[in-house]
């Protein structure tokens, strides 16, 4: 791999420190710049119309009665909007996911685009798509598990999870002496980033500038730029921040394309901005899953057999299946593993990865399953998690990159106090009566890393740059990645100027998997590294230099200089060796990509355990999460601080998964029926109390150069069946429905 | 949004003016109509709003010990206002909707809507308050006519609403998580006359008294009192947000708590 | 229909000429004002992004309209520092992570300084998480944020001890 730079480990004075956002002044005083922010001159304001139905066409709508609406500029329909360039319907690319460009009356969705309104102001333009008032001939719609035939399914890849099988799964339920056979259900759940899906759309010829969020910057140049029938390089995306993303703005959406195509058309810039309730279709959610799991065990706890099936709704014209029975891949030892999907095709916008895809839903079956093993056997939660711990990823036989799992079990316990839990449920309660429980869960992520580039530069004034196409959707690129690149360079962090967030720059791939900062910080660190060699190289050619004839491999960077090792009097500034030669800047590049003789010999995940106490209303069954203890090995944290509020977003998404999140759909239309944020439950600020992160430490060589792992998804994963087993200790009631329901606990009370 | 024609009236005299024009609607903190005009669920063809009429402001205490509050007096202030002199209505307006909501809805707007999730109609109706209005005076017992339904005749407007400050009272609300809507409120008031029992959140019919408790507290006024009694989850809302049965069981326990709670 | 509504925006007095009565606040701001710091997250009251101060007091800017702000007092993020020097509130929510992707952000600054000046809170936690409950944070900085309102509360309590001694 050429563009691939090894370097050796190190530990510079800007990693590891726990230093505030880099980009906090800006998101403080108003003045970071999101993609609706912007409003280039001759704007037009773009508002589509939403199909209130989930299945039929479109008949009529009064297009005359809306362009009469002063300030309407223009009404697209599949009457007027010429063919995108490149097919919708195809999927030409990773990440593709099919949309509607108005091409034909035809409604697979509530909430898909059927019409789009230009308009002068943003008030005319609602008002405009307002008039259109579509009438319909509806279908029947199918919605939810049982709404249509399960299919099987067939290859498998992006989207399509196939079976995996370790070992002789019969064997494994015939030798169990104990084993418990649950089904549980997860709902469809919406991304619902606070920021809503936008794009301004600036063409000059066939270039078109988008203010929009992304993801991965230069990876959609191409996507945008096949559907728009244009090269990559004439696309330029500006993303300095998102608002948010979850996954739901890693690929194109149907709405962003059409504003965009809209703009070409017209010939003056658009800006498209959803609207909260359009959050619910077109743009991405997790499909809802039935998951199966059965667990056997032999007469001293061990696992003999974990056997996870799982039936996902995804949508009538596109595939992706939520991959949750994979969650038991990878975590524990058990004698036979076996992860099986299906799926089914429902009138529902397509389902897409939304943070820890697969795995959220996956770990909340299993770590609940776990505990009612545990409960079956006789044994602690914790202890039962013990006894069936993988010293090798199970089925394959792989060495861990490293795995620091048993620690995380301890420090966590350790920190809330597991060891005085009693066996038995409904054995604790407060001073205010309220039924206390606690309950446990393993967390489980991959750490994968994708291919980045970078580039790196030392300035005549001995100040570096570096850049990189990076995306800050919250979990702080804009700091961490600078704190790497800063090491790298041998500088002092305020002397790091870091340029992202702009498709012109170098790929740093896509910001999602919790590959982010290993990817896209391995590229800057290899960049720097590069530049760094370079000026060593011409320090010690220099004959004028305190270094000359030293050897690069002698000598280090640190603080602007260039140092002998172990010979204090000897260095050389950054500044002075360039103004000594020539005082033109000196720049390097970077790649990173895995190692791949280290990913092929090792398994790689970051690894934590999550413990809830919860207190339930005895009369009321209302349930508050009041501690939530996690405690994570997750490789090298660059940045504690960041690194801990990315864990305890990700718990928080937990506790929203086990008790709030659920999109419920009126049967008869198909549409979301709570398509708003008073009625799609997150969590409040009341409803987060006793939270407390644990980083466990972890060296890993194998995982990336940097050692690297995850850390933006892994805190969902363990944490929703932690509160469901917590709640399981409170009440005595199992529920396997989620989210947990205060009528579900009152029911199971009788 | 369909558009409309805007007007702010500096009286109670000019606002009843322009009301009388067709389609005219009153505005109050909006925090309801707006969004309902948003959704064009609504299309006022002026819009009248009272936010500006001084006489229609204000929280005081009457010489007949009611406690008084102007038609657009905003929750927070009545929060504020009445910490003192009536805590329990105090509690609940401190505990509509989120703050800001608190800081523009209004006493006037609550009840102008009666939505059968609202906190001021189980005040109201719990207190046996009098709604006045640029025409007459309503007593609660008459004013609330089921789900958004109310006595108040077309382009007529609530100016002030008197609330007899009892000698013992409580809100309980279980509020539905994101929206602090109440899933079910119970005001619980304690009269020489009587005890008082509103129930909001919870019927189809909107807001009610709940007669058997008021008598059984009326006799004891003791959680225990009402301890045994329940109410039909007939008739009551089943939504998303809870079924029938939790809320008939909501009412029970609420009920017990507020006078526990009171005051 | 034209409109004139006079109001004070962060300190300056602005005529604006309203073409539409169905502007709200939050459009005025964000649309015809050049000041987009303040965030649609909703448009229905229900996140509390486009959280401003109105003549003190926090309301949602997507529930107001424009006509009805004839002589009022608008504070919006842009106009909470003074210069270079940013309000106590800013400085709490960066020391203390109070954020993520900065979204929800000036909604969330504006609402804890309008709690802060209701002194109902001070610097209790359940009374912050409860005040600050109308103000959505899909990253869920939740821990931060209360904890910044907390410091806050505490620095401005003592700054203005300092004044008054």
């Amino acid at each position: 791999m050429p563009d691939t730079v090894q370097f050796p480990m190190r530990f510079g004075s800007s990693s590891g420190q726990p230093v505030t956002r880099r980009d906090g002044i800006a998101k403080v005083t108003g003045t970071a710049t999101f993609a609706a922010d912007n409003a280039p001159a001759n704007l037009l304001h773009a508002v589509y119309v939403s199909a209130a139905i989930a299945r039929g066409t479109v008949t009529s709508m009064d297009v005359e009665a809306a362009k009469a609406h002063p300030g309407v500029v223009e009404v697209y329909t599949p009457d007027n909007v010429p063919p995108l360039p490149g097919d919708a319907s195809s999927k030409p690319f990773m990440f593709a996911f099919r949309f509607e460009p108005l091409q034909d009356n035809s409604v697979r969705y509530a909430n898909q685009p059927i019409a789009l309104v230009l308009a002068e102001t943003l008030e005319a333009a609602t008002e405009g798509a307002r008039l259109l008032a579509p009438k319909y001939a509806a279908e029947t719609p199918r919605i939810g598990l049982d709404g249509n035939a399960p299919f099987e399914i067939e290859g498998g890849g992006f989207g399509l999870p196939g079976t995996t099988v370790h070992g002789d799964v019969e064997a494994g339920h015939a030798a169990a002496e104990a084993s418990v056979d649950l089904t549980y259900e997860t709902p469809e759940q919406y991304h619902n980033a606070m920021e809503m899906h936008a794009v301004v759309a600036e063409w000059d010829g066939d270039h078109v500038v988008l203010d929009v969020p992304s993801q991965a910057l230069v990876m959609s140049c191409a996507a945008y730029g096949y559907y728009l029938g244009i090269p990559a390089e004439n696309v330029t995306i500006r993303c300095p921040y998102l608002g948010g993303g979850f996954g739901s703005k890693a690929a194109l959406n149907g709405p962003t394309v059409l504003a965009i195509h809209a703009a070409r058309l017209i010939g003056r810039p658009v800006k498209l901005m959803l609207k909260r309730d359009q959050m619910f279709g077109p743009v991405f959610h997790r499909g809802a899953t039935r998951q199966r799991v059965r667990i056997g065990v032999d007469g001293d706890a061990r696992m003999t057999v974990l056997d996870h099936e799982s039936l996902a709704v995804t949508s009538s014209f596109d595939d992706f299946i939520e991959s949750a029975a994979n969650a038991s891949q990878g975590i524990y030892s058990a004698g036979a593993l076996r992860s099986a999907h299906k799926g089914v095709r429902a009138d529902v916008g397509t389902p897409g990865p939304m943070r820890a895809p697969g795995e959220a839903s996956g770990s909340a079956a299993l770590e609940s399953a776990m505990d009612e093993m545990a409960e079956k056997a006789g044994i602690d939660p914790l202890e039962f998690r013990l006894r069936n711990y993988a010293e090798t990823e199970p089925g394959s036989g792989k060495p861990y990159s490293s795995k620091a799992l048993r620690e995380c079990y301890a420090q966590g316990a350790e920190r809330f106090g597991w060891s005085r839990r009693p066996l038995a449920p409904r054995q604790m309660t407060d001073e205010n009566g309220m039924l206390v429980g606690w309950g446990m869960g393993t967390a489980l992520f991959a750490a994968p890393m994708f291919a980045a580039k970078a580039r790196a530069v030392i300035r005549p004034d001995g100040t570096g740059l570096v850049e990189t196409a990076a995306a800050d959707m919250g979990q702080g690129a804009w700091t961490v990645l600078a704190q790497i690149a800063a090491d790298s360079l041998g500088l002092p962090l305020d002397m790091v100027e870091f340029r992202s967030g702009a498709s012109t720059l170098p790929d740093a791939g896509v910001a999602g998997g919790s590959g982010h900062t290993a990817t896209a910080g391995g590229a800057l660190h290899a960049a720097g590294q590069d530049v760094v060699a370079r000026l060593a190289e011409m320090a010690t050619a220099d004959p004028d230099s305190p270094l000359h004839g030293a050897g690069n491999a002698t000598i280090v960077a640190r603080d602007g200089r260039f140092w002998v090792e172990g010979d204090d009097s000897r260095s050389d500034g950054f500044a002075d060796i360039l103004a000594r030669n020539g005082g033109a800047e000196i720049e390097g590049t970077g790649g990173a990509n895995r190692p791949q003789e280290a990913g092929a010999a090792h398994a790689m995940y970051a690894h934590g355990a999550v413990f809830a106490e919860v207190k339930v209303d005895p009369d009321l069954f209302q349930t508050r999460v009041t501690r939530l203890v996690g405690a994570f090995a997750a490789g090298r944290i660059i940045n504690p601080k960041l690194a801990e509020s990315q864990l305890m977003g990700g718990m928080i998404w937990g506790l929203s998964f086990a008790l709030h999140e659920e999109a419920k759909y009126d049967m008869r239309t198909g549409r979301v029926v709570n398509g708003d944020l008073a009625g799609y439950h997150v969590p409040v600020n009341a409803d987060v109390k006793g939270l407390e992160v644990i980083t466990v430490h972890e060296d890993d060589p194998y995982v990336n150069p940097l050692g690297i792992k995850g850390v933006g998804e892994i805190g969902i994963t363990g944490t929703v069946g932690a509160i469901a087993n917590a709640i399981w200790h409170a009440t005595g009631t199992r529920i396997r429905r989620f989210p947990v329901r205060i009528e579900d606990l009152l029911a199971g009370s009788r | 949004m369909y558009s409309f024609e805007f007007a702010r009236p500096g009286s109670i005299d000019e606002a009843v003016k322009a009301l009388k024009a067709e389609e005219a609607q009153a505005l109050g903190g909006g925090q309801t109509l707006i969004p309902t005009l948003k959704q064009r669920l609504a299309a006022p063809s002026v819009l009248v709003s009272l936010s500006g009429i001084a006489e229609m402001q204000g929280v005081c205490v009457s010489d007949d010990n009611a406690l008084c509050v102007g038609g657009a007096t905003p929750h927070a202030v009545v929060a504020k206002e009445a910490a003192k002199s009536f805590p329990a209505l105090a509690g609940m307006a401190s505990r509509i909707g989120d703050p800001a909501v608190r800081n523009r809805g209004t006493v006037g707007g609550s009840l102008a809507n009666n939505d059968p999730s609202a906190c001021y109609p189980a005040a109201a109706l719990g207190t046996g308050a009098t709604i006045k209005t640029n025409a007459r005076e309503i007593a609660a017992d008459d004013y609330f006519q089921g789900m958004f339904a109310t006595a108040l005749d077309e382009g007529e407007i609530i100016t002030e609403v008197r609330f007899p400050i009892p000698e013992k009272a409580n809100y309980q609300k279980f509020v539905q998580p994101a929206s602090r809507f109440a899933l079910v409120g119970v005001f619980v008031a304690k009269y020489a006359s009587g005890v008082r029992v509103a129930v909001t959140g919870a019927s189809e019919d909107g807001v009610f008294r709940w007669t058997e408790a008021e008598e059984a507290l009326s006799k004891d006024f003791s959680a225990k009192a009402v301890e045994g009694l329940k109410v039909s989850a007939d008739g009551m809302i089943s939504d998303l947000h809870g079924p029938a049965a939790y809320r008939a069981h909501l009412v029970g326990v609420l009920t017990g708590r507020a006078v526990n709670a009171a005051a | 229909m034209s409109l004139s509504i006079s109001l004070t925006v962060n300190g300056d007095r602005c005529d604006v000429d309203l073409d539409d009565p169905r502007v709200t606040l939050l459009d005025l701001l964000r649309e015809r004002m050049a000041l987009p710091g303040t965030k649609k997250g909703c448009d229905r009251g229900q996140c509390g992004a486009c959280t401003v101060l109105v003549n003190g007091r926090r309301i949602n800017s997507c529930l107001t309209l424009a006509v009805t702000l004839n002589g009022a007092e608008v504070t919006t993020i842009e106009g909470l520092a003074a210069g270079e020097d940013l309000h106590p509130v800013q400085t709490a929510f960066i020391e203390h992570d109070g954020f993520q992707c900065g979204y929800c952000t000036p909604g969330q600054i504006m609402s804890a300084v309008g709690l802060i000046a209701e002194g109902q809170a001070g610097d209790d936690a359940e009374r912050i998480r409860e005040g600050m409950s109308g103000n959505l944070c899909r990253c869920s900085a939740y821990h931060g944020i209360t904890e910044a309102v907390q410091d806050a509360a505490r620095r401005m309590a003592s700054a203005d001890e300092r004044k008054s001694a």
